[in-house]
């Protein structure tokens, strides 16, 4: 009896020391990515609010340079061209406000990203389409066009200084859906290390430093936090006068087709506001569409086209 | 001897002989009640006057939940010698916005002004929605004139957030429901005093604002109010009984009812509203008269301080005491059958104040006079008697000399006159009138309507039945021909819904000013499509710190109304005018549901017109009924009730000639005339009735009457009048006229009863 009691007590430990490697090694403790089409959990549930960043002790180490953190981020592989298709709620509290289904599409070339943003629903908005083109390292760093289907039929540029505002009304804005963090106008600084929920990231600082950048942001610094084992933002928190006035957090990555890629982020507002961004479906290095439809004189044409049904294509599962 | 005399007397045998067991019950009692007084609640908003669930507001409450609408501050910079489109009103405004913003209790959300506000452009296809700023690096002369383009253009200078001068320019807010006004108050006044500078002031307004002051100014009259009352009532009853201790017994045994009273209400979770604050003093002076009548008895008939003759003489009063007690209560009960909650606590918790009080007066008093043994002296006391007994028999005479029946027709001749006045009676009350003229909010809320659009409102939801109602092109057309037909209303100062937001937005798409786009639309030379109702939705969403995404704020049709100098009549008008510009057969109960401020303002005075007209016809017909069973006679009874209820006429009369309108907290002064006034009636009826039974004919027993209650009914009145009095220097007008209406219709109640009582009761009596 008091042999079978001491088996079971030494196997409960045993197994209670196995689980707690398995947890550590699972949840951060590599030193490579994950392989192909592996996903992980890198924030606790959105409505517990935004998951803290621990920063290691010790000074930050000086000779790291911030600047090219940023531009390894920036150099990442985005599986371009690619398409993805996103669901973005609108919370207040607990309350779903608003939802919209967006579809993504984006071209990378050397000198130039384009990003495309299709309104496939609600119904009374589809064919409403927002451009994106960044020029990273050139004084123009990004300009916006936006087409509305209904009225006046016009393509319109978005003011620079309207880059802050919320997309659709929710907390992400425009300077938030880029592709890459913009490297004209601002000083990066490196603040150290850290963990964000298991995954050890560069905590990078950014300060708006020129009149056309403090422009067109509404902050006055922003906390960025790179995946330091794969080339991703996982999270920032920006503020204004020291106060902080939005808060982003990468809820979950996978990788598809060895693109990383997230597939739930919120942005979390100064109030009870926050707003989520669901993947529904993607496919990287895409031969599905031209991507010469990303340039604002074929705004239209794509509005028209989504409206009969265009985009509902674009249906694969994510793999 | 009936069962309720022998257990009175129990009592009061039990109170004369063990003195010191009764004072140290009641003072345990006392000390136990008092930690609960700190638990009652102050309630500062408007709708805590009308208890929730109440079907007048039912509709209206579940629209301002819908829509979030809370309590306003209100912000007015007024540049008195320029426009507001330079560089320093501009940035004072926007340096407000964002100081409001920062204040605990203020929803940030929420703050609204031009600076707040996206200046829509479209130049050369590119658009601009950034709101004024100073914090970049544009020209700020560039950024002025786009504000001042935009402001113009797009009819912005409605009198809504810009004066249509350009003078001023409003700040508005919304509160927490919970928040702290008072400390709101302090924050927004510190802002206020920092910002204005040479020829810029800065008006303060708005419902939060208001009920702050109202609240502030309502415990500085507690403070100030009730040691004057009672200072007053010891000095003018030691007068009045020639010796200080029936003075001090008479205070120290209603200063126990009403902590009592109070201790109980914490006990229980009450709640005090501003409107009623007053109410310690004004208990405080009903107290009085019972104490007055059984103690000048008392101390008259007792020929020693033996426990017999004491008990004897308490027990004697108790029959009219009991019966004034009950009218008294009656007239305070018939407060509770409205459906304003201040009445409700008032009238119930004063009904019970006035039931301790008569507890005390034959168990604490006599207890009292036992320990302390008041020596009145007798001579003095004579000399008093003598030449009170003189004014009732002179009174008598008089009536006697110029007949009983030409005094009642003069008296309804009178009652014809008055009762025409009446009808004419203006019933009004606002938030803000009520403040001391003198204070910020009052001044500030005069200047605001002068030159803005007025503060004000009243909402509309239309259509509540329908579920996931969105704004259509049919209605939002609806909305702008009711903003045209209010436009011609002169009470209106502007309309707002987001419908007019969408209509600038497409105004600016459509490269035309404001006013040239909507009247196209409303001519039909123009349409607008569901689909640019939503992009424009979405556009000004776009803008976060303009709007609120939710839902129902840009999915239901909502107008908002501002009206200028709001008042009952002003708000009536304008809810008419709703009524008849729409197709919808009813109005604030079918298609269109009114809330806000305006629409909660306007409810609750007509519940006060009919609770009133419902508890002073109550508080009449239950008195008549109780005075015809306890003095058993019809014929006594309303001889009994009608000098009160002409003298009650006669002040509403009295209002219509003063041009002073029946408001929340004045109109209680029926039900506090009619429980007091009653009881002089009552003892003169009683004392008439006890002389007919011991067989005096009706001219004597009526003389007898009147030359032995007449010194008590004076007394009564001139120190219940004085302790009402101390109200007169409320800093709260309808606190003012309470006090002063409550003076005259007492002393008129004493008189009509001293003139009215045997009037009646001769003519009546002669005529058989």
């Amino acid at each position: 009896m008091m042999q079978n009691y001491e088996g079971t007590r030494t196997s409960a430990i045993a197994a209670v020391i196995a689980g707690a490697l398995a947890l550590v090694v699972f949840t951060g403790c590599r030193s490579q990515p994950p392989p192909d089409n592996s996903s992980r959990a890198v924030a606790p549930n959105s409505v517990n609010g935004p998951a803290r960043v621990q920063v290691e002790a010790g000074a930050p180490e000086a000779n790291i340079d911030a600047t090219k953190i940023v531009s390894a981020y920036n150099a990442r592989n985005v599986g371009s061209p690619g398409w993805r298709r996103v669901v973005l709620d609108l919370f207040t509290g607990d309350s779903v406000t608003r939802s919209f289904t967006v579809v993504n599409l984006w071209h990378s070339q050397a000198d130039m990203v384009s990003t495309l943003f299709l309104l496939e629903q609600p119904p009374a908005l589809t064919g409403t389409n927002y451009l994106l083109r960044e020029w990273p390292g050139k004084p123009v760093e990004m300009r916006v066009s936006l087409f509305l289907p209904a009225g006046e039929q016009h393509v319109l540029e978005v003011e620079p200084s309207n880059f802050d505002e919320g997309l659709l009304g929710s907390d992400f804005s425009y300077n938030d859906i880029r592709m890459q963090l913009p490297l004209i106008g601002y000083h990066y600084t490196f603040a150290g290390k850290g963990v964000l929920v298991n995954e050890p990231v560069w905590v990078v600082e950014a300060v708006p430093t020129e009149q056309q950048s403090r422009e067109t942001v509404l902050w006055n610094k922003a906390t960025l936090y790179l995946a330091r084992n794969f080339a991703f933002l996982l999270g920032a928190d920006y503020y204004k006068d020291a106060a902080i006035v939005k808060q982003m957090r990468v809820d979950s990555v996978k990788q598809i087709q060895g693109v990383w890629t997230a597939t739930h982020i919120t942005m979390y507002s100064a109030d009870t506001r926050r707003s989520e961004l669901r993947l529904i479906d993607a496919e990287f290095n895409s031969s599905r569409f031209d991507v010469k439809l990303l340039s604002p004189e074929r705004l239209p044409f794509l509005s028209n086209e989504v409206r009969n049904g265009w985009t509902t294509g674009f249906t694969n599962p994510p793999h | 001897m009936s069962q309720l005399t022998r257990f009175i007397r129990a009592l009061l045998s039990l109170s004369v002989n063990h003195p010191w067991l009764i004072v140290t019950t009641f003072s345990a009692i006392t000390v136990l009640l008092i930690p609960f007084i700190p638990r009652i609640k102050l309630q500062l908003n408007a709708r805590s006057l009308v208890p929730a669930g109440h079907p007048d507001l039912a509709a209206s409450d579940r629209a301002s939940d819908l829509f979030a609408i809370h309590d306003v501050v209100v912000l007015a910079v007024i540049d008195h010698d320029s426009q507001i489109y330079n560089r320093d009103t501009l940035s004072c405004i926007d340096r407000i916005s964002t100081g409001l913003a920062k204040i605990d209790g203020i929803i940030p959300s929420s703050v609204t002004s031009i600076t707040t506000q996206p200046l829509i452009s479209v130049k050369d296809n590119k658009i601009d929605m950034r709101p004024l700023s100073f914090d970049g690096q544009k020209d700020p002369v560039e950024e002025i004139e786009r504000a001042r383009r935009y402001i113009e253009s797009m009819g912005l200078n409605d009198g809504l957030l810009v004066a249509r001068d350009g003078s001023a320019a409003l700040v508005l807010a919304q509160i927490e429901p919970t928040a702290d006004r008072a400390a709101v108050f302090d924050q927004v006044k510190a802002i206020a005093s920092n910002e204005s500078v040479g020829s810029r002031s800065i008006q303060l307004s708005g419902t939060a604002l208001a009920e702050a002051v109202l609240g502030q100014a309502s415990a500085r009259d507690l403070l100030r109010l009730i040691p004057l009352t009672i200072i007053l009532l010891a000095v003018a009853l030691t007068i009045g009984f020639r010796h200080p201790a029936p003075a001090f017994i008479c205070l120290l045994e209603i200063g126990l009812s009403l902590i009592w009273t109070i201790g109980i209400m914490g006990l229980t979770g009450q709640s005090v509203f501003v409107t009623t604050l007053v109410m310690p003093v004004i208990l405080i002076s009903v107290g009085v008269s019972d104490d007055v009548y059984v103690l000048k008895h008392v101390l008259r008939t007792r020929q020693s301080s033996g426990s017999e003759e004491t008990v004897n003489a308490f027990s004697e009063m108790f029959g009219p005491v009991s019966l004034t007690a009950i009218s008294t209560v009656v007239g305070l009960l018939s407060l509770t059958t409205t459906n304003l909650a201040p009445y409700r606590v008032f009238g119930f918790f004063g009904a019970l104040a006035v039931l301790s009080s008569t507890l005390f007066t034959f168990t604490l008093v006599p207890a009292l006079v036992k320990i302390i043994n008041p020596q009145v002296r007798s001579k003095r006391n004579s000399t008093h008697k003598q030449r009170s007994s003189g004014i009732g028999s002179i009174i008598f005479q008089t009536i006697l000399a110029a007949g009983p029946r030409r005094v009642l027709v003069v008296t309804f001749a009178i009652t014809v006159i008055a009762l025409v006045l009446t009808t004419k009676l203006r019933v009004d009350d606002s938030w803000i009138r009520n403040l001391p003229a003198s204070n910020e909010v009052s001044r500030g809320d005069e200047a605001i309507n002068n030159v803005l659009a007025g503060t004000t409102t009243i909402d509309l939801m239309f259509a509540p039945n329908q579920k996931d109602q969105r704004l259509e092109p049919q209605s939002l057309l609806q909305l702008l021909s009711m903003e045209e037909a209010l436009s011609k209303v002169s009470q209106v100062g502007a309309t707002y819904g987001i419908h007019d937001d969408i209509l600038r937005l497409n105004a600016v798409l459509h490269q035309l000013d404001y006013a040239t786009y909507r009247g196209r639309l409303l001519r039909g030379e123009m349409s607008i499509s569901r689909e640019e109702i939503d992009q424009a939705l979405i556009l000004l969403n776009t803008e976060k710190r303009f709007a609120s995404r939710d839902d129902v704020l840009y999915q239901r049709p909502r107008l908002t109304v501002f009206i200028r100098s709001a008042n009952y009549e002003r708000i009536d008008t304008v809810l008419r005018a709703i009524c008849g510009t729409t197709n919808f057969s009813t109005c604030g109960q079918g298609q269109i549901v009114p809330f806000g401020d305006g629409w909660i303002s306007y409810v609750t005075v007509r519940l006060l017109v009919n609770g009133q007209i419902m508890s002073i016809a109550l508080a009449l017909l239950v008195d008549l009924l109780l005075l015809t069973i306890l003095l058993r006679s019809l014929r006594l009874g309303l001889t009994a009730i009608i000098p009160v209820a002409f003298s009650v006429l006669m002040i509403f009369a009295l209002l219509v000639g003063l041009g002073i309108p029946l408001g929340i907290a004045n109109s209680m002064f029926a039900s506090i005339a009619i429980g007091i006034g009653l009881d002089f009636a009552i003892h003169l009826t009683a004392k008439f009735g006890y002389a007919q039974s011991r067989g005096a004919p009706v001219e004597t027993a009526m003389h007898e009457a009147m030359v032995t209650t007449t010194p008590a009914i004076t007394m009564s009145a001139l120190a219940i009048t004085l302790g009402f009095s101390v109200l007169a220097l409320s800093q709260i007008m309808p606190n003012r006229q309470l006090g002063l209406m409550i003076c005259l219709g007492l002393t008129l109640t004493a008189l009509a009863t001293l003139i009215l009582v045997p009037t009646i009761t001769l003519a009546t009596n002669s005529r058989r």
